[in-house]
């Protein structure tokens, strides 16, 4: 049974095509919000809403794609983090400074595995990593993460320049680590 | 929504995008399609629960505005079914006296219209109501009123009363009297006409000593009873 099988039977109700779903995307969606969130069981809850809000919604979804799908799941999951976030207050004791144009070394992290990556962008604090991950990751522009996290544009762009710096930081520490590791 | 083209997507963002799970990752699908299967079988059980809530609260309302309703409209009808009963209270006795008077008098003109049926049995004697009633008062009482003795020195007449139903007598409606009217209860003016022809005397011995009479008369015979006092003096 393809997809779009599975939406449709999903939307009247059909509990199999449900977990149908739910297996197909449960680990991916699991990884997005444990992008935004570091604690695996907030991460988890976090899922587990963002499938309810899913299933509760399915019949309004029109689908047009695996891809379209995914891309509405996975806007659902960061709305549910974002919302998470909002209610403890991440957000509000970011300075506001002059955002410093670095540019990130794209060519460093292309060198390494997707679980690096993954791993890097965790270990950014919650404001960076919140606001990387909605302009680097998901493509989104200043001005619509301005809005998203109630901050203003200035403060998203020197959140996202600040996290940069950190992140070339660290991956200078890999880097040695990598050298190290490669001579051992 | 994309701040970069798509064609110039960097490498290391598609490789984030094909990752499918993390290697050390201990996530329980199965455990989490449980909790959230319970949470989507749930809240329809729960909303069907908070249904049956809100209808059993508006039955209660209801019940109870019923109630309450009932309760207020209850007191105040048997209120007013008792005001309309009770005749108004009256501070002054002498009305009161007269409102029962006139209560007792409506009563017997009431019973006066009615025809009362009586079985054969008891109207065998050939006796009218009337009669055991008027038996019941002496014609020489002082107390009786003119037409009492009027209608006791008339025979008595004889009703037939063969047919199954008789026809109660007219009662005749007594005078009021007042009890301002009567003054001071102990002297009584039937008594006072009698005393006043009655005659007082003295007698006087020769020793000096005088004695005198004070007639006392009786309510219910009428006797005068004399007694002699000796003066002080």
């Amino acid at each position: 049974m393809n997809t779009s099988e599975l939406v449709k039977e999903a939307k009247q109700g059909s509990t199999a095509a449900q977990k149908c779903l739910f297996d197909q995307f449960a680990e991916k969606m699991l990884l997005v919000c444990q992008r935004y969130v570091k604690n695996p069981e907030d991460a988890e809850e976090l899922l587990l809403d963002g499938f309810y809000k899913f299933f509760a919604k399915i019949s309004s979804f029109n689908y047009q794609g695996d891809a379209a799908l995914y891309a509405w799941l996975k806007r659902i999951m960061i709305n549910e983090c974002l919302m998470f976030l909002r209610a403890r207050n991440v957000f509000t004791i970011v300075t506001e400074a002059t955002a410093e144009e670095i540019p990130l070394q794209e060519e460093a992290l292309d060198n390494l595995s997707a679980e690096e990556i993954f791993k890097l962008i965790v270990q950014l604090p919650v404001g960076y990593r919140t606001v990387f991950n909605l302009y680097a990751i998901e493509g989104m522009n200043h001005g619509e993460i301005a809005g998203m996290l109630n901050i203003s544009e200035g403060t998203s762009r020197s959140q996202f320049s600040k996290a940069k710096v950190l992140l070339q930081k660290i991956l200078l520490q890999n880097d040695i680590k990598y050298v190290k590791r490669r001579f051992k | 929504m994309s701040n970069e083209d798509s064609n110039n997507t960097p490498g290391w963002r598609n490789k984030l995008d094909n990752l499918e799970h993390l290697p050390g990752s201990a996530f329980n699908r199965d455990a989490a399609w449980d909790k959230l299967h319970g949470r989507l079988g749930g809240t329809k059980k729960s909303k069907k629960i908070s249904w049956y809530w809100i209808a059993a609260a508006c039955l209660f309302f209801g019940a109870m505005i019923t109630i309450l309703n009932y309760q207020k409209t209850t007191p105040q009808a048997s209120n007013q079914e008792t005001v309309k009963e009770q005749p108004k209270e009256v501070s002054n006795p002498v009305q009161k006296i007269d409102r029962a008077i006139e209560n007792k008098n409506e009563a017997t003109a009431e019973i006066k219209n009615k025809t009362v049926s009586v079985p054969d049995r008891s109207v065998q004697g050939n006796r009218s109501i009337a009669r055991t009633q008027l038996v019941a008062a002496h014609p020489d009482d002082p107390v009786m009123s003119e037409p009492q003795r009027e209608s006791l020195a008339k025979p008595l007449q004889i009703i037939n009363t063969n047919s199954t139903s008789a026809v109660l007598p007219p009662k005749k409606k007594l005078n009021v009297v007042h009890i301002n009217e009567l003054g001071d209860p102990v002297i009584e003016t039937s008594d006072i006409t009698r005393i006043a022809d009655m005659h007082s005397f003295q007698l006087k011995f020769g020793n000096g000593e005088v004695l005198s009479n004070s007639p006392i008369a009786t309510k219910s015979s009428g006797l005068i009873i004399l007694k002699t006092k000796t003066p002080s003096n």
